[in-house]
Protein backbone atom coordinates (compact mmCIF):
# COMPACT_ATOMS: atom_id res chain seq x y z
CA UNK A 1 0.00 0.00 0.00
CA UNK A 2 1.74 3.57 -0.82
CA UNK A 3 -0.91 5.48 0.95
CA UNK A 4 -2.88 4.46 3.72
CA UNK A 5 -4.73 7.30 5.66
CA UNK A 6 -7.06 6.69 7.89
CA UNK A 7 -9.62 8.34 10.01
CA UNK A 8 -7.70 11.69 8.90
CA UNK A 9 -9.25 15.29 10.50
CA UNK A 10 -7.96 18.31 9.97
CA UNK A 11 -9.48 21.71 11.07
CA UNK A 12 -8.45 25.13 10.79
CA UNK A 13 -8.90 28.35 12.97
CA UNK A 14 -10.11 31.50 10.76
CA UNK A 15 -8.34 34.84 10.93
CA UNK A 16 -4.96 36.03 11.20
CA UNK A 17 -2.41 36.43 13.72
CA UNK A 18 -0.42 34.13 16.41
CA UNK A 19 -3.51 32.56 17.56
CA UNK A 20 -6.57 32.94 15.43
CA UNK A 21 -9.62 33.63 17.64
CA UNK A 22 -12.45 33.02 14.29
CA UNK A 23 -14.56 30.01 13.84
CA UNK A 24 -13.30 26.50 13.22
CA UNK A 25 -13.41 25.25 9.89
CA UNK A 26 -13.04 21.27 9.05
CA UNK A 27 -11.28 20.67 5.84
CA UNK A 28 -10.82 16.89 6.64
CA UNK A 29 -13.74 15.07 8.41
CA UNK A 30 -12.29 11.49 9.44
CA UNK A 31 -11.39 10.94 5.79
CA UNK A 32 -10.60 6.97 4.97
CA UNK A 33 -8.35 6.10 2.04
CA UNK A 34 -6.20 3.51 0.89
CA UNK A 35 -4.06 4.18 -2.33
CA UNK A 36 -2.38 1.06 -3.72
CA UNK A 37 1.49 0.92 -4.90
CA UNK A 38 1.30 1.73 -9.13
CA UNK A 39 -2.00 2.90 -8.90
CA UNK A 40 -3.15 6.22 -10.56
CA UNK A 41 -5.64 7.78 -8.03
CA UNK A 42 -7.95 10.66 -8.66
CA UNK A 43 -9.59 12.71 -6.03
CA UNK A 44 -12.34 14.57 -7.50
CA UNK A 45 -14.40 16.99 -5.47
CA UNK A 46 -15.80 20.61 -5.24
CA UNK A 47 -13.55 23.35 -3.95
CA UNK A 48 -12.86 23.27 -0.63
CA UNK A 49 -13.88 19.32 -0.61
CA UNK A 50 -10.35 19.00 1.41
CA UNK A 51 -8.65 18.12 -1.41
CA UNK A 52 -5.55 20.59 -1.07
CA UNK A 53 -5.23 19.63 2.89
CA UNK A 54 -5.14 15.83 1.88
CA UNK A 55 -2.01 17.07 -0.66
CA UNK A 56 -0.42 18.99 1.92
CA UNK A 57 -0.64 16.26 5.15
CA UNK A 58 0.76 13.68 2.61
CA UNK A 59 3.73 16.02 1.80
CA UNK A 60 4.43 16.52 5.61
CA UNK A 61 4.11 20.46 5.04
CA UNK A 62 1.10 20.18 7.33
CA UNK A 63 -0.01 18.19 10.27
CA UNK A 64 -2.93 16.32 10.50
CA UNK A 65 -5.41 17.37 13.93
CA UNK A 66 -6.39 13.71 14.09
CA UNK A 67 -6.21 10.18 12.56
CA UNK A 68 -3.09 9.23 10.84
CA UNK A 69 -1.61 9.21 7.12
CA UNK A 70 1.22 6.42 6.32
CA UNK A 71 3.13 6.74 2.73
CA UNK A 72 5.18 3.90 1.95
CA UNK A 73 4.97 2.94 5.48
CA UNK A 74 5.85 5.85 7.25
CA UNK A 75 4.03 8.11 9.28
CA UNK A 76 4.08 11.54 8.39
CA UNK A 77 3.79 12.73 11.23
CA UNK A 78 6.51 10.23 13.06
CA UNK A 79 8.29 9.77 9.93
CA UNK A 80 8.59 12.39 7.92
CA UNK A 81 12.34 12.36 6.89
CA UNK A 82 11.39 9.37 5.37
CA UNK A 83 8.02 10.43 4.06
CA UNK A 84 9.94 13.64 2.35
CA UNK A 85 12.24 10.91 0.87
CA UNK A 86 9.79 8.98 -1.42
CA UNK A 87 7.43 12.04 -2.13
CA UNK A 88 7.08 14.34 -5.61
CA UNK A 89 5.29 17.58 -5.23
CA UNK A 90 3.37 18.92 -8.22
CA UNK A 91 0.98 21.67 -8.05
CA UNK A 92 -0.88 24.12 -11.11
CA UNK A 93 0.00 27.41 -11.77
CA UNK A 94 2.83 29.43 -12.20
CA UNK A 95 4.20 29.74 -8.85
CA UNK A 96 6.96 27.57 -6.71
CA UNK A 97 9.32 28.77 -9.53
CA UNK A 98 12.65 30.90 -9.35
CA UNK A 99 11.96 32.93 -12.36
CA UNK A 100 15.84 34.35 -12.28
CA UNK A 101 17.18 30.85 -12.73
CA UNK A 102 17.61 28.48 -15.95
CA UNK A 103 15.56 25.56 -16.59
CA UNK A 104 18.41 23.36 -15.64
CA UNK A 105 19.35 25.25 -12.77
CA UNK A 106 16.00 25.07 -11.14
CA UNK A 107 16.48 21.26 -11.58
CA UNK A 108 20.13 21.28 -10.25
CA UNK A 109 19.14 23.12 -6.86
CA UNK A 110 16.09 20.98 -6.47
CA UNK A 111 18.44 17.76 -7.22
CA UNK A 112 20.68 19.02 -3.81
CA UNK A 113 18.26 19.61 -1.52
CA UNK A 114 16.82 16.13 -2.62
CA UNK A 115 20.85 14.90 -1.66
CA UNK A 116 21.00 13.49 -5.13
CA UNK A 117 25.05 13.74 -5.42
CA UNK A 118 26.12 16.06 -8.40
CA UNK A 119 27.21 13.67 -11.27
CA UNK A 120 23.67 11.60 -11.07
CA UNK A 121 22.01 15.16 -10.92
CA UNK A 122 23.65 16.15 -14.01
CA UNK A 123 22.41 13.28 -15.80
CA UNK A 124 18.87 13.13 -14.29
CA UNK A 125 18.89 16.64 -15.13
CA UNK A 126 19.55 16.41 -18.25
CA UNK A 127 16.70 13.00 -19.08
CA UNK A 128 14.00 15.54 -17.35
CA UNK A 129 14.41 18.23 -19.84
CA UNK A 130 14.32 16.08 -22.71
CA UNK A 131 11.70 13.62 -21.55
CA UNK A 132 9.50 16.93 -20.86
CA UNK A 133 10.63 18.31 -24.05
CA UNK A 134 12.55 21.43 -22.83
CA UNK A 135 15.89 20.53 -23.84
CA UNK A 136 16.22 23.17 -26.33
CA UNK A 137 14.86 26.17 -23.67
CA UNK A 138 17.25 24.03 -20.84
CA UNK A 139 19.98 27.22 -20.16
CA UNK A 140 16.47 29.73 -20.72
CA UNK A 141 15.09 31.39 -17.24
CA UNK A 142 12.47 30.32 -16.50
CA UNK A 143 10.71 33.73 -16.13
CA UNK A 144 10.44 34.01 -19.94
CA UNK A 145 8.84 30.47 -20.47
CA UNK A 146 4.98 30.31 -21.40
CA UNK A 147 2.97 29.34 -18.98
CA UNK A 148 2.91 25.23 -20.43
CA UNK A 149 6.76 25.37 -20.28
CA UNK A 150 6.53 26.53 -16.54
CA UNK A 151 4.29 23.53 -15.87
CA UNK A 152 6.71 21.19 -17.55
CA UNK A 153 9.70 22.85 -15.28
CA UNK A 154 7.21 22.10 -12.86
CA UNK A 155 6.90 18.36 -13.44
CA UNK A 156 10.69 17.91 -13.95
CA UNK A 157 11.15 19.12 -10.50
CA UNK A 158 8.75 17.31 -8.99
CA UNK A 159 10.45 13.92 -10.71
CA UNK A 160 13.87 15.14 -9.45
CA UNK A 161 13.69 13.32 -6.72
CA UNK A 162 12.81 9.96 -8.15
CA UNK A 163 9.44 9.42 -6.21
CA UNK A 164 7.69 6.99 -5.59
CA UNK A 165 4.65 8.53 -4.77
CA UNK A 166 3.74 11.71 -6.91
CA UNK A 167 0.88 14.26 -5.57
CA UNK A 168 -0.31 16.15 -8.18
CA UNK A 169 -2.63 19.20 -7.02
CA UNK A 170 -4.50 20.12 -10.24
CA UNK A 171 -1.70 20.11 -12.17
CA UNK A 172 -3.62 20.89 -15.65
CA UNK A 173 -4.93 24.26 -14.41
CA UNK A 174 -4.12 26.58 -17.14
CA UNK A 175 -2.75 23.86 -19.62
CA UNK A 176 -3.82 24.00 -23.41
CA UNK A 177 -5.24 21.16 -24.48
CA UNK A 178 -1.70 19.78 -26.14
CA UNK A 179 -0.12 20.20 -22.77
CA UNK A 180 -2.52 18.47 -21.48
CA UNK A 181 -2.89 15.48 -23.67
CA UNK A 182 1.15 15.32 -23.04
CA UNK A 183 0.49 15.81 -19.79
CA UNK A 184 -1.79 12.52 -19.35
CA UNK A 185 0.80 10.20 -21.48
CA UNK A 186 3.38 11.02 -19.12
CA UNK A 187 0.94 9.93 -16.16
CA UNK A 188 0.54 6.49 -18.20
CA UNK A 189 4.59 6.64 -18.69
CA UNK A 190 4.91 7.22 -14.97
CA UNK A 191 2.67 4.08 -13.91
CA UNK A 192 4.42 1.92 -15.93
CA UNK A 193 7.70 2.63 -14.12
CA UNK A 194 6.06 1.42 -11.02
CA UNK A 195 5.10 5.11 -9.39
CA UNK A 196 1.92 5.53 -7.64
CA UNK A 197 0.00 8.49 -8.24
CA UNK A 198 -2.60 10.53 -6.50
CA UNK A 199 -3.66 13.61 -8.72
CA UNK A 200 -6.25 16.01 -8.00
CA UNK A 201 -8.29 17.67 -10.67
CA UNK A 202 -11.71 19.40 -11.68
CA UNK A 203 -11.25 17.94 -14.77
CA UNK A 204 -13.58 14.86 -15.33
CA UNK A 205 -12.92 13.46 -18.49
CA UNK A 206 -9.05 13.38 -17.65
CA UNK A 207 -9.98 11.83 -14.50
CA UNK A 208 -11.94 8.92 -16.20
CA UNK A 209 -8.78 8.49 -18.57
CA UNK A 210 -5.62 8.48 -16.61
CA UNK A 211 -7.42 6.87 -13.50
CA UNK A 212 -7.71 3.40 -12.17
CA UNK A 213 -9.75 4.73 -9.53
CA UNK A 214 -11.01 7.78 -8.44
CA UNK A 215 -12.40 9.26 -5.15
CA UNK A 216 -15.15 11.54 -4.31
CA UNK A 217 -15.01 13.36 -2.10
CA UNK A 218 -16.90 16.31 -0.52
CA UNK A 219 -17.01 18.34 2.60
CA UNK A 220 -13.69 16.26 4.10
CA UNK A 221 -15.30 12.98 3.89
CA UNK A 222 -15.44 10.06 0.87
CA UNK A 223 -18.73 9.37 -0.79
CA UNK A 224 -17.14 6.96 -3.25
CA UNK A 225 -13.95 5.50 -4.26
CA UNK A 226 -14.32 3.39 -7.18
CA UNK A 227 -13.10 2.41 -10.70
CA UNK A 228 -13.89 5.49 -12.99
CA UNK A 229 -16.08 2.39 -14.56
CA UNK A 230 -17.67 1.18 -11.72
CA UNK A 231 -18.76 4.73 -10.18
CA UNK A 232 -20.44 5.14 -13.35
CA UNK A 233 -22.72 2.41 -12.62
CA UNK A 234 -23.13 4.03 -9.35
CA UNK A 235 -25.31 6.54 -10.77
CA UNK A 236 -28.56 4.06 -10.86
CA UNK A 237 -31.01 3.81 -13.57
CA UNK A 238 -29.86 7.14 -15.00
CA UNK A 239 -29.38 6.59 -19.16
CA UNK A 240 -27.82 8.73 -21.23
CA UNK A 241 -28.41 9.31 -25.11
CA UNK A 242 -25.97 11.36 -27.60
CA UNK A 243 -27.18 13.04 -30.27
CA UNK A 244 -25.68 15.60 -33.38
CA UNK A 245 -28.52 17.85 -32.97
CA UNK A 246 -30.18 21.12 -32.24
CA UNK A 247 -33.46 19.74 -31.36
CA UNK A 248 -35.44 20.40 -27.82
CA UNK A 249 -36.29 17.10 -26.39
CA UNK A 250 -36.93 18.85 -22.83
CA UNK A 251 -40.65 17.94 -22.95
CA UNK A 252 -40.57 14.47 -23.36
CA UNK A 253 -41.52 12.74 -20.28
CA UNK A 254 -38.84 11.41 -18.12
CA UNK A 255 -35.68 14.08 -19.65
CA UNK A 256 -33.93 15.16 -16.21
CA UNK A 257 -31.54 16.82 -17.95
CA UNK A 258 -29.69 17.99 -21.29
CA UNK A 259 -26.41 19.86 -22.41
CA UNK A 260 -25.32 20.82 -25.71
CA UNK A 261 -21.08 20.54 -26.31
CA UNK A 262 -19.38 21.11 -29.62
CA UNK A 263 -22.71 20.48 -31.21
CA UNK A 264 -23.49 17.23 -29.11
CA UNK A 265 -26.83 17.19 -27.17
CA UNK A 266 -26.51 15.19 -24.09
CA UNK A 267 -29.86 14.06 -22.61
CA UNK A 268 -30.16 12.24 -19.50
CA UNK A 269 -33.47 10.30 -18.74
CA UNK A 270 -34.60 8.51 -16.08
CA UNK A 271 -34.59 5.23 -16.88
CA UNK A 272 -34.26 2.69 -19.89
CA UNK A 273 -38.02 3.70 -21.21
CA UNK A 274 -37.89 7.00 -21.16
CA UNK A 275 -34.03 6.60 -22.81
CA UNK A 276 -35.56 4.89 -25.71
CA UNK A 277 -38.32 7.72 -25.81
CA UNK A 278 -36.15 9.91 -26.78
CA UNK A 279 -34.11 7.34 -28.86
CA UNK A 280 -37.62 7.21 -31.10
CA UNK A 281 -38.25 10.82 -31.00
CA UNK A 282 -34.96 11.94 -32.55
CA UNK A 283 -34.93 8.90 -35.20
CA UNK A 284 -38.47 10.26 -35.80
CA UNK A 285 -37.17 13.45 -36.81
CA UNK A 286 -34.17 12.44 -38.73
CA UNK A 287 -31.42 12.78 -36.80
CA UNK A 288 -29.02 9.98 -38.01
CA UNK A 289 -26.26 10.09 -35.40
CA UNK A 290 -27.73 8.71 -32.32
CA UNK A 291 -26.41 6.45 -29.36
CA UNK A 292 -27.30 5.55 -26.04
CA UNK A 293 -23.75 6.13 -23.80
CA UNK A 294 -23.09 4.84 -20.76
CA UNK A 295 -22.40 7.18 -18.02
CA UNK A 296 -19.66 9.52 -17.75
CA UNK A 297 -17.75 9.83 -14.61
CA UNK A 298 -18.78 13.27 -14.45
CA UNK A 299 -22.75 12.49 -14.67
CA UNK A 300 -22.48 10.55 -11.69
CA UNK A 301 -20.25 13.88 -10.41
CA UNK A 302 -23.02 15.79 -10.57
CA UNK A 303 -25.66 13.13 -9.24
CA UNK A 304 -23.49 12.39 -6.01
CA UNK A 305 -22.20 16.28 -5.92
CA UNK A 306 -24.52 18.60 -7.93
CA UNK A 307 -22.94 21.44 -9.89
CA UNK A 308 -21.23 23.15 -6.96
CA UNK A 309 -18.01 23.94 -6.64
CA UNK A 310 -17.35 22.74 -10.59
CA UNK A 311 -16.24 26.27 -11.87
CA UNK A 312 -12.52 26.37 -11.38
CA UNK B 1 27.35 16.44 5.68
CA UNK B 2 28.51 16.04 2.04
CA UNK B 3 24.31 16.66 1.58
CA UNK B 4 24.63 19.91 3.55
CA UNK B 5 27.52 21.18 1.94
CA UNK B 6 26.00 19.99 -1.84
CA UNK B 7 23.14 22.17 -0.92
CA UNK B 8 25.17 25.06 0.17
CA UNK B 9 27.25 24.49 -2.98
CA UNK B 10 23.57 24.90 -5.04
CA UNK B 11 22.01 27.70 -2.91
CA UNK B 12 24.94 29.60 -3.47
CA UNK B 13 25.35 28.96 -7.30
CA UNK B 14 21.25 30.11 -7.21
CA UNK B 15 21.58 33.14 -4.84
CA UNK B 16 24.82 34.11 -7.29
CA UNK B 17 22.38 33.66 -10.17
CA UNK B 18 19.41 35.31 -8.82
CA UNK B 19 21.84 38.42 -7.55
CA UNK B 20 23.73 38.77 -10.77
CA UNK B 21 20.53 39.64 -12.47
CA UNK B 22 19.89 42.61 -10.21
CA UNK B 23 23.48 43.50 -9.98
CA UNK B 24 26.00 44.11 -12.63
CA UNK B 25 29.47 44.89 -11.10
CA UNK B 26 28.75 48.33 -12.66
CA UNK B 27 25.67 48.69 -10.77
CA UNK B 28 27.08 47.28 -7.97
CA UNK B 29 29.76 49.87 -7.55
CA UNK B 30 28.58 52.56 -8.48
CA UNK B 31 24.89 52.43 -6.43
CA UNK B 32 25.93 49.93 -3.39
CA UNK B 33 29.40 50.11 -2.59
CA UNK B 34 29.31 54.09 -3.09
CA UNK B 35 26.13 54.43 -0.90
CA UNK B 36 28.01 52.40 2.26
CA UNK B 37 31.50 53.96 1.28
CA UNK B 38 29.44 57.55 1.79
CA UNK B 39 27.72 56.37 4.80
CA UNK B 40 31.38 55.57 6.08
CA UNK B 41 32.99 58.98 4.95
CA UNK B 42 29.92 60.23 6.64
CA UNK B 43 30.38 59.32 10.45
CA UNK B 44 34.53 60.10 9.68
CA UNK B 45 33.81 63.27 8.73
CA UNK B 46 31.68 63.74 11.84
CA UNK B 47 34.79 63.04 13.87
CA UNK B 48 36.34 65.55 12.00
CA UNK B 49 34.17 67.93 12.80
CA UNK B 50 34.62 67.61 16.71
CA UNK B 51 38.08 68.00 16.10
CA UNK B 52 40.10 65.57 16.99
CA UNK B 53 42.16 62.63 14.79
CA UNK B 54 41.39 59.91 17.58
CA UNK B 55 36.91 60.11 16.71
CA UNK B 56 38.14 60.06 13.18
CA UNK B 57 39.91 56.93 13.90
CA UNK B 58 37.55 55.69 16.11
CA UNK B 59 34.80 56.40 13.72
CA UNK B 60 36.07 55.19 10.47
CA UNK B 61 36.92 51.83 11.53
CA UNK B 62 33.91 51.34 13.36
CA UNK B 63 31.63 52.14 10.10
CA UNK B 64 33.96 50.69 8.13
CA UNK B 65 33.40 47.58 9.28
CA UNK B 66 29.55 48.10 9.98
CA UNK B 67 28.29 48.74 6.31
CA UNK B 68 29.13 44.81 5.77
CA UNK B 69 25.97 44.41 8.27
CA UNK B 70 23.36 45.14 5.94
CA UNK B 71 24.32 42.78 3.20
CA UNK B 72 25.21 39.89 5.99
CA UNK B 73 21.53 40.72 7.83
CA UNK B 74 19.54 41.20 3.84
CA UNK B 75 19.66 37.48 4.83
CA UNK B 76 16.02 38.57 6.82
CA UNK B 77 14.28 39.13 3.40
CA UNK B 78 15.14 35.84 2.01
CA UNK B 79 13.02 33.74 4.14
CA UNK B 80 10.07 36.09 3.01
CA UNK B 81 11.08 35.86 -0.38
CA UNK B 82 10.73 32.19 -0.85
CA UNK B 83 6.89 32.67 0.60
CA UNK B 84 6.58 35.03 -2.14
CA UNK B 85 7.94 32.79 -5.32
CA UNK B 86 5.63 29.82 -3.24
CA UNK B 87 8.81 27.59 -2.83
CA UNK B 88 8.70 27.51 0.82
CA UNK B 89 6.22 24.37 1.07
CA UNK B 90 8.74 22.65 -1.59
CA UNK B 91 11.28 23.52 0.46
CA UNK B 92 9.80 22.16 3.62
CA UNK B 93 8.63 18.82 2.05
CA UNK B 94 12.19 18.22 0.45
CA UNK B 95 14.46 15.63 2.32
CA UNK B 96 17.38 18.19 3.30
CA UNK B 97 17.32 20.22 6.03
CA UNK B 98 15.24 23.97 4.97
CA UNK B 99 18.16 25.96 7.41
CA UNK B 100 21.19 24.96 5.18
CA UNK B 101 19.29 25.72 2.31
CA UNK B 102 18.73 29.42 3.64
CA UNK B 103 22.57 29.90 4.93
CA UNK B 104 23.38 29.32 0.64
CA UNK B 105 20.61 31.62 -0.93
CA UNK B 106 22.56 34.84 1.50
CA UNK B 107 26.33 34.17 1.15
CA UNK B 108 26.18 35.99 -1.87
CA UNK B 109 25.04 39.35 0.32
CA UNK B 110 27.90 38.29 2.68
CA UNK B 111 30.27 38.31 0.31
CA UNK B 112 28.76 41.73 -1.13
CA UNK B 113 28.97 43.01 2.20
CA UNK B 114 32.60 41.87 2.83
CA UNK B 115 33.76 43.08 -0.61
CA UNK B 116 32.40 46.45 0.45
CA UNK B 117 33.91 46.48 4.03
CA UNK B 118 37.26 45.55 2.46
CA UNK B 119 37.04 47.82 -0.14
CA UNK B 120 36.12 50.62 2.80
CA UNK B 121 39.31 49.67 4.97
CA UNK B 122 41.53 49.99 1.68
CA UNK B 123 40.17 53.00 -0.25
CA UNK B 124 39.50 55.45 3.02
CA UNK B 125 42.27 55.08 5.64
CA UNK B 126 44.40 57.17 3.62
CA UNK B 127 41.17 60.17 2.42
CA UNK B 128 41.41 60.90 6.60
CA UNK B 129 44.56 60.57 7.68
CA UNK B 130 43.73 57.44 9.64
CA UNK B 131 47.37 55.29 10.17
CA UNK B 132 47.13 51.54 9.62
CA UNK B 133 49.89 49.13 10.35
CA UNK B 134 50.65 47.51 6.98
CA UNK B 135 52.08 45.11 5.72
CA UNK B 136 50.22 43.48 9.02
CA UNK B 137 46.87 45.23 8.50
CA UNK B 138 46.36 43.39 5.16
CA UNK B 139 44.91 40.49 7.43
CA UNK B 140 41.77 42.50 8.38
CA UNK B 141 39.77 41.80 6.13
CA UNK B 142 39.94 38.31 6.83
CA UNK B 143 38.72 39.97 10.82
CA UNK B 144 35.83 41.47 8.93
CA UNK B 145 34.60 37.94 7.26
CA UNK B 146 34.68 36.51 10.39
CA UNK B 147 32.63 39.15 11.41
CA UNK B 148 30.53 39.11 8.31
CA UNK B 149 30.11 35.26 9.40
CA UNK B 150 28.82 35.67 12.83
CA UNK B 151 26.62 38.60 11.45
CA UNK B 152 24.99 36.39 9.11
CA UNK B 153 24.35 33.67 11.57
CA UNK B 154 22.62 36.95 13.99
CA UNK B 155 20.50 37.36 10.72
CA UNK B 156 19.75 33.98 10.22
CA UNK B 157 18.44 33.62 13.51
CA UNK B 158 16.32 37.06 12.79
CA UNK B 159 15.25 35.36 9.36
CA UNK B 160 13.71 32.47 11.54
CA UNK B 161 11.63 34.53 13.53
CA UNK B 162 10.25 36.12 10.35
CA UNK B 163 9.29 33.44 8.79
CA UNK B 164 6.37 33.18 11.34
CA UNK B 165 5.81 36.64 10.54
CA UNK B 166 6.39 37.55 7.10
CA UNK B 167 4.76 41.17 7.24
CA UNK B 168 7.40 42.01 10.07
CA UNK B 169 10.62 41.78 7.53
CA UNK B 170 11.26 45.08 6.68
CA UNK B 171 11.13 46.33 10.50
CA UNK B 172 13.13 43.26 11.20
CA UNK B 173 15.78 44.17 9.31
CA UNK B 174 15.94 47.65 9.68
CA UNK B 175 16.10 46.50 13.96
CA UNK B 176 18.64 44.08 13.45
CA UNK B 177 20.86 46.34 11.79
CA UNK B 178 20.36 49.31 13.66
CA UNK B 179 20.89 47.22 17.13
CA UNK B 180 24.28 46.67 15.61
CA UNK B 181 25.17 49.87 14.54
CA UNK B 182 23.48 51.32 17.87
CA UNK B 183 25.15 49.23 20.26
CA UNK B 184 27.85 46.98 19.21
CA UNK B 185 30.99 49.66 19.57
CA UNK B 186 30.73 51.54 16.26
CA UNK B 187 30.09 54.90 16.89
CA UNK B 188 30.23 54.94 20.57
CA UNK B 189 32.32 52.66 22.95
CA UNK B 190 30.99 49.71 24.73
CA UNK B 191 31.99 51.73 27.50
CA UNK B 192 29.41 53.81 27.50
CA UNK B 193 26.34 51.75 28.24
CA UNK B 194 25.32 50.82 31.42
CA UNK B 195 26.28 47.69 32.43
CA UNK B 196 23.19 45.48 31.79
CA UNK B 197 23.20 47.08 28.56
CA UNK B 198 26.58 45.94 27.70
CA UNK B 199 26.38 42.31 28.97
CA UNK B 200 23.68 42.42 26.08
CA UNK B 201 26.30 44.17 23.69
CA UNK B 202 28.90 41.30 24.43
CA UNK B 203 26.45 38.70 22.73
CA UNK B 204 25.36 40.69 19.75
CA UNK B 205 27.76 39.61 16.54
CA UNK B 206 30.14 42.71 16.26
CA UNK B 207 31.33 43.91 19.16
CA UNK B 208 33.92 41.37 19.88
CA UNK B 209 35.01 41.37 16.10
CA UNK B 210 35.06 45.27 16.27
CA UNK B 211 36.97 44.91 19.08
CA UNK B 212 39.71 42.34 18.06
CA UNK B 213 40.23 44.73 14.86
CA UNK B 214 40.45 47.98 16.70
CA UNK B 215 43.04 46.21 19.15
CA UNK B 216 44.94 45.19 16.23
CA UNK B 217 45.22 48.57 14.61
CA UNK B 218 46.43 50.32 17.62
CA UNK B 219 49.31 47.15 17.52
CA UNK B 220 47.66 45.59 20.65
CA UNK B 221 48.65 42.91 22.72
CA UNK B 222 48.02 39.76 20.31
CA UNK B 223 46.49 38.12 23.00
CA UNK B 224 43.70 41.14 23.37
CA UNK B 225 43.06 40.29 19.62
CA UNK B 226 42.80 36.68 19.42
CA UNK B 227 40.55 36.67 22.62
CA UNK B 228 38.08 38.73 21.17
CA UNK B 229 38.34 37.38 17.81
CA UNK B 230 37.58 34.10 19.43
CA UNK B 231 34.67 35.22 21.85
CA UNK B 232 33.45 36.88 17.98
CA UNK B 233 33.36 33.61 16.73
CA UNK B 234 31.56 32.16 19.76
CA UNK B 235 28.89 34.45 19.82
CA UNK B 236 28.17 33.12 15.89
CA UNK B 237 28.21 29.67 16.58
CA UNK B 238 25.68 30.55 19.69
CA UNK B 239 23.52 32.78 17.17
CA UNK B 240 23.62 29.97 14.39
CA UNK B 241 22.60 27.18 17.29
CA UNK B 242 19.58 29.55 18.10
CA UNK B 243 18.76 30.36 14.91
CA UNK B 244 18.87 26.06 14.08
CA UNK B 245 16.47 25.67 16.58
CA UNK B 246 13.97 28.26 16.06
CA UNK B 247 13.97 27.47 12.10
CA UNK B 248 12.93 24.07 13.45
CA UNK B 249 10.12 25.53 15.34
CA UNK B 250 9.00 27.67 13.40
CA UNK B 251 8.41 25.20 10.44
CA UNK B 252 6.66 23.26 13.05
CA UNK B 253 4.69 25.60 13.83
CA UNK B 254 3.96 26.44 10.21
CA UNK B 255 2.95 22.87 10.19
CA UNK B 256 0.54 22.93 12.91
CA UNK B 257 -1.23 25.81 11.89
CA UNK B 258 -1.66 25.58 8.51
CA UNK B 259 0.46 28.77 7.15
CA UNK B 260 3.08 26.92 4.73
CA UNK B 261 1.15 26.74 1.27
CA UNK B 262 1.29 25.36 -2.04
CA UNK B 263 2.54 28.11 -4.03
CA UNK B 264 2.77 30.40 -1.21
N1 LIG C 1 -4.53 27.32 5.95
C1 LIG C 1 -5.88 27.33 6.07
N2 LIG C 1 -6.48 28.14 6.96
C2 LIG C 1 -7.84 28.15 7.09
N3 LIG C 1 -8.67 27.39 6.38
C3 LIG C 1 -8.15 26.57 5.45
C4 LIG C 1 -6.73 26.50 5.24
N4 LIG C 1 -6.49 25.59 4.27
C5 LIG C 1 -7.70 25.13 3.89
N5 LIG C 1 -8.69 25.70 4.60
C6 LIG C 1 -10.13 25.41 4.46
O1 LIG C 1 -10.30 24.02 4.41
C7 LIG C 1 -11.25 23.65 3.42
C8 LIG C 1 -10.64 22.69 2.42
O2 LIG C 1 -9.69 23.38 1.63
P1 LIG C 1 -8.83 22.69 0.48
O3 LIG C 1 -8.20 21.46 1.01
O4 LIG C 1 -7.91 23.72 -0.06
O5 LIG C 1 -9.94 22.30 -0.60
P2 LIG C 1 -9.78 21.88 -2.13
O6 LIG C 1 -8.34 21.73 -2.45
O7 LIG C 1 -10.53 20.59 -2.24
O8 LIG C 1 -10.43 22.95 -2.94
C9 LIG C 1 -11.74 24.95 2.81
O9 LIG C 1 -12.95 25.28 3.45
C10 LIG C 1 -10.68 25.94 3.16
O10 LIG C 1 -11.22 27.22 3.32
MG1 LIG D 1 -7.21 22.69 -3.90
Amino acid sequence: MSVRVQNLTRTFRKGKGWRPKGDEVTALDGLTLDVPTNEVHGLLGPNGAGKTTLCKILSTILLPTSGSAEVLGHDVVADAAQVRQHVGIVFGGERGLYGKLTARQTLRYWASLHKIPDARAKVRAGELLARLGLTDKADDLVETFSRGMKQRVHLARGLIGDPKLILFDEPTTGMDPVAARDFRKLIGELRDEGRTILITTHDMDEAEEVCDRVTLIDKGRVLATESPRGLAAMSGLHRWVEAETSLDVTAIPGVVDTETRNGVLRVKTTDDQAARAVLDFLLDHGVRSVHAVPPRLEDVYLDLIGRRGMEV
Amino acid sequence: MRDQLRVLKHGLIASWTMYSAFQTWKTWTFTWLSRLLIQACFYALIGRMLGSQQQVDYLLIGNVVAIMAIDATVVILLTVGERQSGTLALMVAAPSTHLTAYLGRGLVNLGSGVAASTTAFLVLPPLFGVRLPWPSAAVVPLMIFVVGLSCYCYGTCVASFVLGFPSARWLALNLSYLVLMTFCGVNVPTSFWPDWLRAVTSVLPMTHGLAAIRAFIAEGQASTVLVQLGLEVCVGVAWFAVAAVSFDRMVRRGRRDGTIEFGG
